[in-house]
């Protein structure tokens, strides 16, 4: 059984006035096996962004399911969604979504607190993902006296402590620079590499050259998929630009 | 730039912001018309001519001052408020190619309009309700209401030229803070970095320091004229206690909050106390605002309250019946004037005297009593103190006044006035107080603080009394009282004849209906200043609570989404807004309840200076006056905790 299976899955947005429908996903169907990384790309408007809030049930679908781990996400009931959503996934986002009034620690312990758990847990559980992701030295320090690379670092090291069977990360890249982003990118694969399932998001070519498999969407469709296999970073990144030119010719997929 | 375009953004901006001017318009307005309500009064020459209206017209000038400094603070305080949430929309005309100066002609026509409705409503509303106002007033004094309705135009042109120019003022620093502005940092304006607050810790001691001290002045001070001296001492240590108490103290205690690990990593404990750290950062000034404005109504409210409560027993004891005639011997070594002779001839020469003016006196008593100026420490009485006096009668006195018999002897002693101890000692001798009688006594003076009304066995008890009072002894007061059913006239005519009467030459005349008028329109026109201030500092205490709440709910907003995005269930994130609404809300009027109660004493001695001795009824008046002012805060809470979570948007999405 797949980690996460996403079957034919539909939104369609009414707009409050005349009631204007927008089709933003028509029929999404693909699994996820546990331990891959995947990337989705397409353009802006194609739906990405509301397939991610859908698996994070941020949001319904209109139809379709989403099972984790077998479990239709869809539908748990509201009151247990905030502890589901704790205990499985983990966030990265791209705008790192960190709290101005917490110290980076107490960021990273969020979610552990918001669990009720123990304080020695807390302190050991922080320490060997503070070491992997090198913030050990900024722990006490706020969010608004780090780089934007530590943030996402102590954003990722705040998905990652609740050992979750999925991190969904949106647009992970998306506000850092070309070096920070390449690190955050080398850490993914590092997590990756210890069993991590990943699912991210992005726009960015060379963010999803990292991943294992990129899968596109246009219009609301999963339109193609490419697995990396044996390929380098650089082979990957290439054939994702091809499928990205033919996505925006519009011409037909031959690969 | 035409004049019809900056006329038009300008009307549109004031549109889109109602949620911010419409308050700071309604309460300029209001403070406006409480302006020249104060002015109408102040200048009414119908009113000055009133009996006792001698206060009324120095109340309603200090009303006056005390309105105008503070709408000064407070309209640029709202003010700055305003232009905070603007930043971004000025930054944006600027960036999008208004040059500074066009949008100072947008300011300036903002301003215009928003400052010549408030002026031209506040004087219409004013004069509206000034007659009302008038009525009111009049009432609570207890004179008869003049019919006529007139424009006190003084009031008009001071009001207007005070407010115009404070205005002006506000325009001339929004045009400077724009001027210096650049545009980027206008653009961001809204969203500066907010930064942990820093741990100060001497300011923490001193604001301790200064509140305590406060407190232990007020609660120790034993006498009135101390609590006069000491009152703005300890007011202006408290307030400045209060501000660091909000700023600086509670940084501290939240912070060691937070290191306690075991208590700050708990799922309720964790949210809150973070929160509030950063919560108290920005609404700390603001909380001290409302904490000292909520004190100055209760303790305003309650004491001028307590004041016009109470007056009818302080015009009881002063003057038990409608007529008291009194004379003062200074020197007076021996006692020959509390004899019954001396007592008898002159009681009926003022008989001659009433009957021959027509007036009817009944239920006639007199008394000599001696005065000795001394202070009650613990249970002994020491002498020399200028405040403090024991008036002394003797048993046949007592009889000659009541009709009963005293039944006292040797150191056995009656207490009226001001209560004496069970047993004290006087001289070196030991007294029992055996029974306490009210108003046994004329006291013949409003400014008597702690007036001693004592009745011993016998005259000579009385001179070895006086002997060893020494210096303190202040001669004897001779007091005669009767009632009357006669008019008024006759019976101030009967008054001045007893003014220039030689067998009571000297004499002081004084009439339960003078002292009514007097007092009452003392009181009154403190109880009507006391609620008319109330009411204009719980307005702009709402105004200041409802910005704070709007404008941090924007702030909120953000942060509460996040905490949803990362696991927080919507019930945990209303919970844990709902415990921090909560708190910036009532802390200060919980604060404000301690500063009323730390007040207590210090009002208390103050109010005897009017020879208010009842506490009961003071503790009355303080505990309806929290509860009302409570009651009113709880209201303003639920009105804009509304608008807050519209803002916030819980529930929703």
């Amino acid at each position: 059984m797949s980690l996460l299976e996403v079957k034919n899955l539909k939104k369609i947005y009414t707009t409050r006035f005349g009631g204007n429908q927008v089709q933003a996903l028509q029929n999404v169907t693909f699994s996820v096996e546990e331990g891959e990384y995947v990337a989705i790309m397409g353009e802006s408007g194609s739906g990405k962004t509301t397939l991610l809030n859908i698996l994070a049930s941020l949001d319904k679908p209109t139809s379709g399911e989403v099972l984790l781990n077998g479990r239709n996400i869809t539908q748990i009931r509201e009151k247990e969604i905030s502890a589901f959503r704790r205990d499985n996934l983990g966030f990265v986002f791209q705008d790192f979504n960190l709290l101005d009034t917490f110290s980076l620690r107490d960021n990273i312990y969020l979610p552990l607190v918001l669990a009720g758990k123990d304080m020695s847990l807390m302190e050991s559980s922080i320490k060997p993902i503070a070491d992997k992701l090198g913030i050990n030295d900024l722990l006490e320090k706020f969010p608004y006296e780090v780089s934007g690379g530590q943030k996402q670092r102590a954003a990722v090291a705040r998905a990652l402590i609740t050992k979750p069977e999925l991190i969904l990360a949106d647009e992970p890249t998306g506000a850092l620079d070309s070096n920070a982003a390449d690190s955050l990118m080398d850490l993914f694969n590092e997590i990756n590499d210890e069993g991590q399932t990943i699912l991210m998001v992005t726009h960015s070519t060379k963010a999803a050259s990292h991943a294992k498999r990129v899968l596109f969407i246009k219009d609301g469709e999963v339109f193609h998929q490419i697995y990396k296999a044996k390929m380098t970073n650089e082979e990957m990144f290439a054939k994702i630009s091809d499928t990205l030119t033919i996505l925006a010719s519009g011409g037909v997929c031959n690969g | 730039m035409g004049k019809g375009f900056t006329l038009k953004l300008a009307w549109n901006n004031i549109k889109q912001n109602r949620k911010f001017y419409l308050p700071y318009v309604l309460a300029s307005v209001g403070i406006i018309m409480m302006f020249y309500i104060m002015c109408y009064l102040a200048f009414n020459k119908g009113l000055a001519s009133l009996a006792g209206a001698e206060y009324i017209s120095f109340i309603m000038v200090l009303g006056c001052v005390i309105i105008g400094i503070f709408s000064i603070i407070f309209i640029f305080y709202i003010n700055s408020f305003l232009m905070k949430r603007r930043n971004k929309e000025i930054g944006l005309y600027n960036i999008l190619g208004m040059e500074k100066k066009h949008i100072g002609k947008i300011l300036f026509t903002e301003n215009l309009i928003t400052s010549l409705f408030s002026i031209v409503a506040g004087l219409l509303i004013g004069v509206l309700f000034s007659k009302l106002v008038h009525m009111i007033l009049c009432k609570i004094m207890g004179v008869s209401v003049p019919i006529v309705f007139n424009i006190s135009w003084i009031g008009v042109v001071f009001t207007a030229i005070f407010f115009g120019a404070l205005f002006l003022l506000v325009l001339l620093r929004n045009q400077m803070k724009i001027h210096l502005a650049k545009p980027i940092e206008l653009l961001h304006g809204s969203s500066v970095g907010e930064q942990e607050p820093k741990t100060k810790i001497v300011m923490s001691v001193i604001g301790v320091i200064c509140l305590a001290a406060g407190y232990i002045i007020a609660i120790t001070i034993d006498n009135p004229l101390q609590a006069i001296a000491l009152f703005f001492v300890a007011v202006v240590l408290v307030i400045i206690g209060t501000y660091l108490l909000f700023t600086t103290v509670s940084i501290v205690v939240l912070k060691a909050l937070r290191r306690n690990k075991n208590y700050y990593y708990k799922p309720g404990h964790f949210t809150a106390v973070s929160g509030m750290l950063y919560r108290m950062k920005q609404n700390a000034v603001g909380m001290a605002n409302i904490c000292i404005l909520s004190t100055m109504v209760l303790v305003m409210v309650s004491t001028t309250v307590c004041m016009s409560a109470g007056i009818n027993d302080v015009i009881d004891q002063m003057t038990p019946k409608d007529v008291t005639v009194s004379q003062v011997f200074i020197d007076e070594p021996d006692m020959n004037k509390m004899e019954p002779a001396y007592l008898d001839s002159t009681l009926s020469g003022l008989k001659a005297v009433a009957a021959r003016s027509d007036v009817k006196a009944k239920g006639t008593t007199n008394f000599t009593a001696a005065a000795i100026a001394l202070k009650l420490k613990d249970t002994s009485f020491e002498f020399g103190d200028s405040y403090s006096i024991m008036n002394i009668i003797t048993a046949d006195e007592y009889e000659r006044i009541t009709g009963e018999k005293a039944g006292i002897s040797g150191n056995e002693v009656i207490s009226s006035g001001t209560e004496t101890p069970d047993t004290f000692t006087y001289g070196g001798e030991s007294y029992t107080t055996v029974k306490y009688v009210k108003n046994l006594m004329a006291s013949g003076n409003i400014n008597g603080v702690n007036t001693y009304n004592i009745v011993v066995s016998n005259l000579s008890k009385v001179k070895s009394m006086v002997r060893a009072a020494g210096d303190a002894y202040n001669g004897m007061t001779y007091i005669a009282t009767f009632d009357t059913d006669s008019s008024n006239s006759a019976t101030e005519a009967m008054a001045q004849k007893y003014a220039n009467c030689s067998s009571v030459g000297g004499g002081r005349v004084r009439l339960r209906s003078d002292i009514k008028n007097q007092l009452g329109g003392f009181t009154g026109g403190f109880l009507f200043l006391g609620i008319f201030l109330g009411l204009v500092f719980t307005f702009a205490a709402a105004l200041i609570i409802y910005y704070k709440q709007i404008s941090e709910g924007y702030y909120d907003k953000e942060k509460f989404e996040i905490m949803q995005k990362v696991g927080m269930g919507k019930a945990e994130v209303r919970k844990s807004i709902r415990s921090q609404v909560v708190a910036v809300f009532f802390v200060p009027l919980i604060v404000a309840g301690c500063h009323m109660a730390g007040a207590f004493n210090m009002v208390r001695q103050m109010l005897s200076l009017f020879s208010l001795n009842n506490v009961g009824l003071f503790v009355e008046c303080s505990a309806l006056t929290f509860l009302a002012f409570a009651a009113i805060y709880a209201f303003v809470y639920l009105v804009t905790a509304k608008e807050y979570y519209k803002i916030v948007q819980w529930g929703e999405q």
